[in-house]
């Protein structure tokens, strides 16, 4: 069993963005992403739209438009909507004002659900949705405009 | 905590991977954000849909979905098509 934390990565008057940090990693998913693909010669171009795309959302919202669905249609996972067949990101898209960072990569197969690796990023997320949900149920943490609270110090069992 | 482009970063690594990217990159990305952005305003404004903007231009349903997708390079070629379709301005060039 995995253990599961949220941290924040930044947050503006508009937008939060939040990653998960599994077994008690202080580095994040997405930063895990960044420094994994950040010598990577072959995906530089989509790695900097994906770096620059999160920066626009943080400015401007994290609207529905900027991301397709992945997933199923029960959970709130999406993929950052980038035009390009090669690399992934994977989030929770909570709100136009809150997103969820996971952890992504290369796209080498038709679907994600083909590739193990993939298939693994998104079935994180899926299964840490329903435990925010649950949690959200249960009141341990609230989720208001542009910011989850309870999450500090609460790790959540995946 | 630095600030690269407006943003405080509270994490270091992606501090460090924003500021690796260049002020070319950055504008380019800028400037298609910007277009695209434009393209859904005026959808928006005159009520219709990709599909809409598909038929108007004769291209596929695909190849405009990914008019709206981040990173996409347009053309001035694909900019003249979309504003002739639409009948409205998208990119004005300063005199």
């Amino acid at each position: 069993m995995k253990t599961v934390t949220l941290k924040t990565l930044e947050q503006t008057d508009n937008v939060s963005l939040y990653s998960i940090c599994f077994d008690g990693n202080a580095i994040s998913e997405y930063e895990a992403f960044v420094e994994r693909f950040k010598e990577d010669a072959k995906l530089n171009n989509e790695y900097k739209t994906i770096l620059l795309a999160i920066e626009k959302i943080v400015a401007v919202g994290a609207f529905e438009r900027f991301f397709r669905p992945e997933g199923k249609m029960s959970d709130r996972v999406a993929a950052l909507a980038i035009d390009s067949r090669k690399l992934r990101l994977y989030c929770l898209r909570i709100s136009d004002q809150i997103l969820i960072l996971g952890n992504g990569g290369e796209k080498t197969t038709k679907t994600y659900e083909e590739s193990e690796e993939l298939s693994g990023y998104v079935m994180d997320l899926q299964a840490f949705d329903k435990l925010l949900l649950e949690a959200q149920k249960e009141g341990s943490i609230t989720i208001e405009k542009n910011v989850i609270t309870g999450i500090e110090g609460k790790v959540f069992q995946l | 905590m630095k600030t690269v482009n407006n943003i405080q970063y509270h994490s270091s690594i992606l501090e460090k991977a924003a500021s690796s990217i260049t002020p070319q990159e950055r504008a380019s990305f800028d400037l298609n954000f910007g277009i695209s952005e434009r393209i859904y305003q005026i959808l928006q404004e005159k009520g219709m849909s990709k599909r809409d903007l598909a038929r108007l231009t004769g291209k596929k349903e695909s190849e405009v979905s990914r008019w709206f997708m981040f990173g996409h390079n347009f053309t001035c070629k694909t900019i003249a098509l979309i504003q002739l379709a639409l009948g409205e301005p998208i990119v004005e060039v300063k005199k």
